[in-house]
């Protein structure tokens, strides 16, 4: 018997006098995880979808180890420190099978009874962490269809089970693909979205409805999913931006860019990229949409590959400028939501190297290959041009070699700074000898800056450590007037 | 050596050009020699660095030469969501 309870447990009996061992555990509250400090524990659960499948776990163990008897106890609310949390009661004829069992029992409780676990830290912050990983269902016939798919199967529902998906934006994207991500039973699934309900987003956003404008989007929709599963955990976050973005994606596996303007979709291409997580992108017009994949793979190019500088908003039109069929949005986050599971399931897209474009006027659809683009800053390995400036203060006491790349006329005029390796830009052989004959980094100086920040760029591409002075030696001379 | 193309115009381009297709005689050797000549014709606002290009099976950018090819796709960017 597997039972909740919001009291302090107590131990129960188990097995009777055929039983020659019995083995008891108790899961108790820590006060610390990862490094935190916990200060207590809060446990939720749907009492009977836990009951029945907790139920399940002890039916198997008592078939599978032959056991006496099985039973758990599973506490749910706030515990604090040092307060019991599970009880686990295995009584075996021996001792073997009744220590096996008991430790079985235990993994296929975390892995598969949906009871989550929210952890409170002394710094006033709390998590909720999945105690399951394995496809919770609300019953057993929920996942049947996806279990029958030679693609999906019982290996596929945990892995989606154990998936974290992110969906930004629920326009007509994450209206169309969220409902698919829950039934599918993503173990945990985030929707960013600050908007409100506006009447007129409802002929293509149909997780909301006529009582729900001027509500919160992200809000509505999660509860639209918990009833579509009620075993899925989803959460609601605020709009992304380019200060929260990082935070948000690091806690998530796969990210769904359902959002309508080029500033997100590029700052979540950047950070899915920088991350290594892979982004199931698409944008509609009118009638006409485009959808790709970009995995964290050398071979899947990415947004920056087709636009290294991010258009500006507006230049092109949006939803509510231009119009959009209502259909539309449906049949490309309906195709996100795909994509999303294919990743989960193989880490493979189908559009990871493509890209398709679908026009439902003609129902016209072209699907178009990707490279990577040679000058992708992303994708290239071209190298970084970021933090070129370094002072000459800095650079030394760094202990830099100090390349002045002026040309000889000028370093008569002006001596420059002392120490100096001098080495002409006009005669770049000798500058690539001496970077690969002299310790680096390099501090590159000229005149004003201009030539050392280029030679600088140059050396990089070399692939030299260099930095350039900004404001060069006539900088300097200013300073020591 | 003036060729045949035969043009198609996706999403805002589609918009701006009034049509889905276009067939025209063109001197261009690139595909960003095409749409400037394109841009004069339909006033594009877009600038050809933000415009991709369909040609055969592949997505390509403005330096892409037309030799061998008599269908171009012209592909905006989008961001509708």
């Amino acid at each position: 018997m597997f039972q909740i309870t919001a009291d302090p447990i107590v131990p129960v009996e188990v097995g009777g006098s055929s039983a020659g061992g019995i083995v008891v555990f108790e899961g108790k509250v820590r006060d610390s995880n990862q490094g935190k400090r916990v200060t207590l524990l809060e446990y939720e659960c749907h009492t009977p979808l836990a009951e029945a499948e907790g139920g399940r776990v002890l039916e198997e163990a008592v078939r599978d180890f032959g056991l006496e008897g099985a039973r758990v106890v599973h506490r749910v609310g706030i515990l604090e420190i040092g307060e019991t949390a599970v009880w686990v009661g295995v009584a075996g004829r021996h001792r073997g099978e009744a220590f096996r069992a008991c430790a079985h029992i235990m993994d296929q409780i975390k892995a598969r009874v949906p009871i989550w676990k929210r952890e409170h830290y002394d710094d006033g912050t709390s998590e909720w962490l999945g105690c399951h990983s394995d496809a919770a269902e609300p019953d057993g016939e929920y996942h049947s269809r996806h279990r029958s798919l030679p693609e999906i199967g019982v290996d596929g529902l945990r892995r989606l089970s154990e998936t974290r998906v992110l969906v930004v934006g629920t326009g007509g994207l994450g209206c169309a693909a969220l409902p698919y991500l829950a039934g599918a039973g993503f173990g945990f699934i985030g929707i960013a979205d600050g908007d409100t309900v506006q009447s007129s987003n409802l002929h293509r956003q149909p997780l909301f409805g006529m009582e729900d404008v001027g509500k919160g989007k992200a809000t509505l929709a999660r509860l639209a999913l918990s009833r579509l599963n009620p075993t899925v955990r989803v959460t609601a976050l605020p709009h992304l931006d380019a200060r929260n973005i990082e935070a948000i994606l690091e806690d998530f596996d796969i990210v769904l860019d359902g959002s309508d303007n080029f500033t997100i979709k590029f700052l979540l291409n950047d950070m899915a990229r920088k991350l290594g997580k892979p982004l199931v992108t698409a944008s509609v017009h009118r009638f006409e949409g485009m959808i790709l994949t970009v995995l964290p793979d050398p071979a899947s190019s990415c947004l920056r590959c087709l636009w290294e500088v991010p258009p500006v908003d507006g230049c092109v039109g949006n939803c509510s400028e231009e119009g959009v069929l209502g259909a539309l949005p449906g049949v490309f986050g309906a195709l996100q939501a795909a994509e999303v599971i294919q990743v989960a399931l193989n880490g493979k897209g189908a559009l990871s190297t493509s890209m398709m474009i679908l026009d439902l006027r003609d129902m016209r659809q072209r699907l178009l290959s990707r490279s990577v683009s040679p000058s992708c800053p992303l994708c290239s390995g071209a190298p970084s041009r970021e933090g070129v400036h370094m002072r000459l203060g800095d650079a030394l006491a760094q202990g830099m070699t100090v390349l002045d790349i002026r040309e000889r006329a000028e370093r008569e005029a002006d001596s420059g700074v002392k120490g100096s390796v001098h080495v002409p830009m006009s005669d770049p052989q000798s500058l690539l000898a001496e970077a690969g004959r002299l310790p680096g980094p390099f501090l590159l100086v000229c005149a004003h800056g201009v030539r050392s920040t280029q030679a600088a760029y140059w050396l990089r591409e070399m692939g030299f450590a260099a930095y350039s002075m900004p404001g060069g030696t006539e900088a300097l001379r200013e300073q020591t007037k | 050596m003036r060729r045949t193309v035969r043009v198609e115009f996706c999403a805002s381009l589609r918009d701006q050009a009034g049509r889905a297709v276009t067939q025209l005689e063109t001197e261009a050797t690139t595909c960003g020699d095409l749409y400037r000549e394109l841009q004069e014709r339909y006033a594009f606002t877009l600038p050809e660095s933000l415009v991709k290009f369909g040609l055969g099976n592949e997505i390509c950018g403005g330096e892409s030469v037309l030799e061998g090819h008599d269908v171009v796709v012209l592909i905006p960017p989008v961001c509708g969501g």
